[in-house]
């Protein structure tokens, strides 16, 4: 072996990263040469030096600000970014998908008289209104089905606006899945996951006409009609200022030896449950009165002593 | 299997069925070793700290398709050195190199006013001339002699033969030699 080629090995000799053939005869020219010895010792030296260095560290809060820039965008931007193709090819979709929407949503208005009620009740819009023109059904069958399934919803109607509202769903539901109008969700095995399935889904169906369809504004009632199915009297308090409202309620309730049982706020309306001596209940309606305009969805002539009550407050 | 690899494997199966504190372990775990190679070879923080971030950023982003072949500190150092390697020679690349003795500064020890004097000395002049090696000398001798990859670790980081390995780091130590040989005894 040449010095030439021995020093071309000294690293690879250093890191033990030599096969025994190439590593025998080098050691045995080293074991002869002062100068390749030299040189290795050099080299080892200079090899020694560089693990001396010292370690460097990341900047302080840098993990932090990875984690923050690694975050999951919401899935509206993640579906955005999975959907981002051409607008040649964007608009003509976004303009059918819209079409889409709205005959499904009128298709089912019609189908349902109860969720029109329903609509111009809570919060009439424009968009939803009686002389709006029918859009063609796939069949004749499940118009003529869906007025037939109206009649028992009507019936109901009596026994609460919750439960009025949770059948309608649950119909609704039903007709659309016979007209194949929508998307239905997929069957729930156990009957309570089966109604709120069916408040669920009939909530989105109403929300484009209303309100734009805000998630939080479907939880907020459907929350509201949980809250009024276990109350004695439920109704809906309109205020100027909510806030304001449930500050008066609350001081009413502390007068008068009532309780708050429950509160969640949402987008479009605060849902507070309460407790009231049924010996304060004139005051109590005078003093709902003096808050805002008070419309009670169910009151029984016969008060329980005390009277469980589930507000729903909307500015 | 060492334990290592193994915690690592574990790491990667959790990485991808999206588990988010996996993610967060990774970077507290690998975080200092990337951001070394960024800054040995940009030689500027705020650029090594763009290039670790990024780093991390394209692991969460493509962890799925990650065969697992390789080690996942082989994996990181890959994409950490090509992308160290594809700034460099970015033509529009316009930062400030920081000072030597800025990068020695990063490095703090317990040493007395007269060893530190001393170290800082040796510091500086080992990163200048670490800093001064060609790139491609430099990325194997940061991931040999500082990181402490195996040749084959190297190799597969790199893309390259292990012969090309091992005649850049040899080439870059006998740079280095003659640079530090007022430090060598």
């Amino acid at each position: 072996m040449t010095c030439d080629e021995a020093r071309a090995r000294l690293s690879a000799l250093l890191d033990e990263a030599l096969g025994p053939d190439e590593r025998g005869p080098l050691e045995a020219h080293v074991a002869t040469c002062v100068d390749c010895r030299r040189e290795l010792g050099l080299l080892r030296n200079t090899v020694a030096l560089l693990h001396s260095v010292n370690p460097v560290r990341a900047p302080a809060g840098f993990a932090d600000r990875v984690l923050a820039a690694a975050r999951p965008a919401p899935w509206y931007r993640r579906l955005q970014r999975a959907l981002s193709l051409p607008w040649s090819v964007k608009l003509p979709l976004a303009a059918a998908a819209a079409l889409l929407v709205g005959v499904a949503v009128a298709h089912l208005l019609e189908m349902a008289p109860e969720l029109q009620r329903a609509a111009r009740v809570e919060s009439p819009s424009p968009a939803v209104t009686d002389s709006q023109e029918p859009p063609a059904t796939p069949t004749g069958a499940p118009g003529q089905k869906a007025k037939a399934e109206s009649e028992p919803a009507t019936r109901e109607r009596r026994e609460g606006r919750a439960r009025d509202l949770a059948d309608e769903a649950t119909d609704a539901t039903r007709r659309r899945d016979l007209a194949k109008a929508a998307p239905a969700p997929a069957p729930a095995t156990a009957p309570e996951r089966k109604a709120e399935s069916a408040v669920g889904a009939a909530a989105p169906a109403r929300e484009p006409a209303r309100e734009g369809a805000r998630p939080d504004a479907a939880a907020s009632r459907r929350s509201a009609l949980r809250t009024a199915a276990a109350a004695d009297v439920s109704g809906r308090l309109v205020v100027t200022d909510r806030e304001a409202a449930a500050r008066g309620l609350t001081e009413f309730v502390a007068r008068t030896g009532g309780a708050e049982v429950a509160r969640s706020a949402g987008a479009d309306a605060m849902v507070i449950e309460l407790t009231i001596p049924r010996a304060a209940w004139s005051e109590f309606t005078r003093e709902l009165a003096a808050l805002g305009a008070w419309t009670p969805d169910r009151e029984p002539a016969e008060l329980p002593a005390q009277v469980r009550v589930a507000l729903r407050i909307i500015e | 299997m060492d334990r290592r690899t193994s915690d690592d494997s574990h790491l990667v199966d959790r990485l991808r069925r999206g588990d988010a504190r996996a993610f967060d372990e990774l970077v507290t775990a690998y975080q200092h070793r990337v951001f070394s190679v960024a800054l040995r070879m940009l030689r500027n923080r705020t650029e090594a700290e763009e290039v670790a971030q990024e780093v991390f950023l394209r692991v969460y982003r493509t962890v799925t398709a990650f065969r697992g072949d390789a080690k996942l500190s082989t994996w990181l150092y890959a994409i950490a050195s090509r992308l160290c390697l594809n700034r460099l020679a970015s033509s529009d690349r316009r930062v400030t190199r920081e000072g030597d003795e800025a990068l020695t500064r990063l490095a703090s020890g317990d040493a007395t006013p007269v060893d530190e004097l001393e170290r800082s000395e040796l510091e500086a002049t080992l990163h200048r001339a670490i800093a001064e090696l060609p790139e491609e000398r430099r990325i194997v001798v940061v991931l040999r002699d500082l990181e402490g990859l195996s040749y084959e670790e190297i190799a597969a980081a790199l893309d390259l033969e292990l012969g090309t390995v091992r005649s850049r780091l040899h080439r870059a130590r006998m740079d280095l030699k003659e640079k530090l040989e007022r430090f060598l005894p």
